[in-house]
């Protein structure tokens, strides 16, 4: 995703190494050391921020300066978290782009019940720590009651939480998993991967990376687009433009991803209108 | 050159070279780029 974020930053004309310098700051999956992180970001004097991952990190990004201009790339709803006050008209020192992602609940959990039809209960997997885990099981809840499905929700915050979620959503009887959109899950997306094959539990990610690292399907936004995107908003700042003055794109590029071997490994038969969905199969 | 110009032009060159140096290195400006992920 950073090459992508390189890219559009070539697009407009910076090359890191050549005229543009980049450093990087890096949480590893901790949300307390963001607003140290970003401090020391500031301190450095840095021309702009490029926070990422989700809301956490532009949060602590602008409570650290009201000054550089932040650019972000959050799947949640940058008004709703007090990032921007529009999205056309973003104002203050914050713009970026939003993949919208927890808007794809709803059809995260119905592309899950077709592929496992058997499942008396969905569980769902949640970072309590994250600011928008309360709107991700609003969205849960909401998704499931349209359609009629039970579900059980299980909070994980570090990988020993996962671990243990798991454990439980098996003496839950839990027949499949919606895993919900947090950076945590995409750092542990392997070991969330890996569970998911050992319990043998159909599981939906909101990334094509998890499918890509051998997880069964992904329903979301592209998140290269977003960086590429961004890319760009950064270039387009250094050269002078105002973040109050860009709008806040949200990407519109939604992809189905399936890998085949997952579903042999757990005895699944993808239904052929679903594949005739996908934008791609993994073999 | 009295002593006094030499040493006035000698403060002038020396503060010139922390100026230019910051010049050269505002003319490459940084992106700090905070991730909640790890590298790996």
């Amino acid at each position: 995703m950073l090459v992508a974020f390189r890219q559009g930053l070539s697009e407009v004309g910076f090359f890191e190494h050549q005229n543009v310098a980049i450093e990087y700051r890096w949480a590893d999956g901790h949300y307390d050391r963001l607003p140290a992180l970003a401090a020391d970001l500031v301190r450095r004097r840095a021309a702009a921020i490029l926070a990422v991952g989700s809301v956490p990190s532009p949060l602590a990004a602008k409570a650290a300066t009201s000054t550089i201009p932040i650019i972000f790339v959050v799947g949640g709803d940058p008004i709703k978290f007090g990032l921007v006050a529009s999205l056309s008209q973003p104002g203050g020192n914050v713009t970026g782009v939003t993949v919208m992602s927890g808007t794809l609940t709803a059809k995260r959990l119905e592309l899950l019940r077709e592929l496992a039809p058997q499942a008396s209960v969905i569980a769902c997997l949640v970072n309590p720590n994250s600011p928008e885990a309360e709107t991700q099981l609003q969205d849960m809840r909401a998704a499931a009651h349209a359609i009629g499905q039970d579900i059980l929700t299980f909070n994980a915050a570090n990988e020993s939480e996962i671990d243990s979620a798991f454990a439980k959503l098996m003496t839950e009887r839990a027949g499949a998993l919606l895993v919900g959109n947090d950076s945590l899950f995409v750092l542990r997306r392997e070991q969330i991967v890996a569970l998911a094959a050992r319990y043998a539990v159909p599981a939906m990610f909101f990334l094509r990376e998890f499918v890509t690292a051998g997880g069964l399907v992904s329903y979301g936004t592209g998140l290269n687009d977003a960086y590429r995107q961004v890319g760009n908003y950064v270039g387009k700042i250094l050269k002078g433009s105002k973040p109050a003055d860009l709008p806040v794109q949200q990407t519109a590029k939604i992809e189905l991803v399936v890998n085949l071997r997952a579903a042999k490994a757990l005895g699944l038969t993808i239904p052929p209108t679903l594949l005739a969905r996908a934008d791609e199969v993994i073999e | 050159m009295r002593r006094r110009e030499f040493m006035a032009a000698l403060a002038g060159v020396t503060a010139g070279w922390p100026l230019r140096a910051s010049a050269e290195q505002a003319a490459v400006p940084v992106i700090g780029v905070l991730l909640q992920v790890s590298r790996g």
